[in-house]
């Protein structure tokens, strides 16, 4: 009899091609969506020399504008779960290949301590600040890693980590990129408001403005030390989040674990602790920081890391309800324009510290 | 039984109390004034700050956005 059970269970499940066939109206609606956002950061490159929105923020937008027009049938929802939860999960793993230790060595104590200090220093209160209006544990943690270290991509690496579902990211990532490109108009004003020199004004950006390219953009326009300055700012603070990701993996178990159920197996389940993706990224990290892993292979894996991070932004947007996002909306702004106002503080009475 | 809420055209909306919930005390009141108050401060300040210290090249950028739809406009044209 449980021959005849587990025959007929074998007949039901279906075979892979018919899985992968499942999946592919989903994914490929997901890279359809991928394709327009790249086309269209392309189109801001061109006339305005640096992307103020990056693709994977077009992606999340365009995706939750499709979503609004028009709600995905069962024969999509397969695929695009799959792009918005498995296809995130190795992009985080690829994304190790951007850490090395031998990057950290080179910057410098001073600017290493000051800017691990500043991200740890924020974190918390961030994620307090966003607390305190309100905010789910997610959305709050979401918010406080995207202000601290690096805007979408970190709250790209750490939401699948504590479990975060379409409405979280989406929410914490479309603020923060509204608040992003604020900064990157305002901050070259501040040059002359606060009588900032090149280096000073590299240090602000670096340790203020979201993405790597965003401080391209802020900093370009105040010359070649500010840029130089800027981006290993901001390198050293992307760094941070091989330590974060690794530490809410370990610490934020009970987060993933959505709807309260306890394990039904009391074996210590490793993968459960630390899931695969972050064990693949800090495998990467580690070949890349020992030099294990060619140099010239890092460049393509984070660009692969981007177009599928990409990917899974534009699945996270086909399923996100605007109307929800719509009801946390003032808090998430809130929660983002303190969070950043005081990083500037401190980044301010940093770079005057620092740099002269 | 939950209390379900329904938009203006019938639908359920979702659940968003893992999202969020009503700010409590009078400081959650006041921190959501301030941040969206600071908010908008910061757009039209900057904003404004942008339009009068306008880079006079930036329109030449509007030139090059306009130059990109200049071969599909041609090949519609024809």
């Amino acid at each position: 009899m449980n021959s005849d059970k587990l025959s007929g269970e074998k007949a039901a499940r279906p075979g892979l091609a018919a899985r992968l066939g499942g999946l592919l109206p989903g994914v490929s609606l997901s890279i359809l969506i991928t394709l327009v956002s790249i086309g269209i950061q392309e189109l801001e490159q061109r006339v305005f020399g640096h992307p103020y929105l990056e693709a994977l923020v077009i992606a999340i937008v365009l995706g939750m504008v499709v979503r609004t027009a028009w709600v995905p049938s069962s024969i999509w929802r397969s695929g695009i779960a799959f792009s918005a939860k498995q296809v995130l999960e190795v992009a985080v793993t690829l994304l190790g290949a951007s850490i090395s230790v031998s990057t950290l060595a080179a910057s410098g104590f001073a600017l290493l301590g000051a800017t691990v200090a500043t991200v740890a220093v924020i974190l918390p209160v961030s994620y307090a600040i966003s607390r305190l209006l309100g905010l789910g544990v997610r959305l709050s943690i979401l918010v406080a890693c995207g202000n601290s270290v690096c805007g979408n991509s970190a709250i790209a690496a750490v939401a699948p980590v504590i479990g975060a579902d379409g409405d979280e990211i989406a929410s914490s990532i479309s603020f923060t990129a509204i608040l992003g490109v604020l900064i990157v108009l305002g901050l070259p004003l501040l040059i002359p408001f606060l009588h900032l020199s090149a280096s000073q004004y590299g240090v602000l950006a670096g340790l203020t403005v979201y993405a790597v390219p965003q401080v391209l953009a802020a900093t370009v326009p105040a010359g070649l030390v500010s840029t130089q300055i800027g981006t290993v700012v901001k390198l050293v603070r992307v760094l941070t989040l091989g330590p974060i990701v690794l530490g809410f993996s370990l610490f934020g178990r009970n987060l993933r674990n959505r709807d309260g159920k306890t394990p039904a197996s009391d074996r210590l389940n490793y993968f459960q602790i630390v899931p695969w993706f972050i064990i693949g990224f800090l495998l990467l990290a580690g070949l890349r920081s020992f030099e294990l892993l060619p140099s010239d292979w890092a460049t393509p894996l984070l660009k692969i890391a981007g177009l599928l991070t990409t990917i899974s932004m534009a699945a996270l947007g086909l399923g996100v309800d605007v109307r929800v996002i719509g009801r946390v909306g003032g808090r998430v702004t809130a929660a983002v324009t303190l969070s950043l106002l005081l990083l500037m503080v401190i980044a301010f009475f940093v770079a005057h510290s620092l740099a002269k | 039984m939950p209390d379900v809420q329904f938009d203006s055209f019938g639908e359920p909306l979702r659940d968003d109390r893992g999202l969020a919930t009503r700010p409590q005390g009078q400081a959650s009141r006041w921190m959501l004034r301030v941040g969206t108050g600071l908010f908008w401060l910061l757009v039209v300040g900057i904003l404004s700050a942008r339009v009068l210290y306008f880079d006079p090249d930036f329109a030449s950028k509007f030139g090059q956005f306009a130059a990109l739809f200049r071969p599909l406009s041609t090949i519609l044209g024809g």
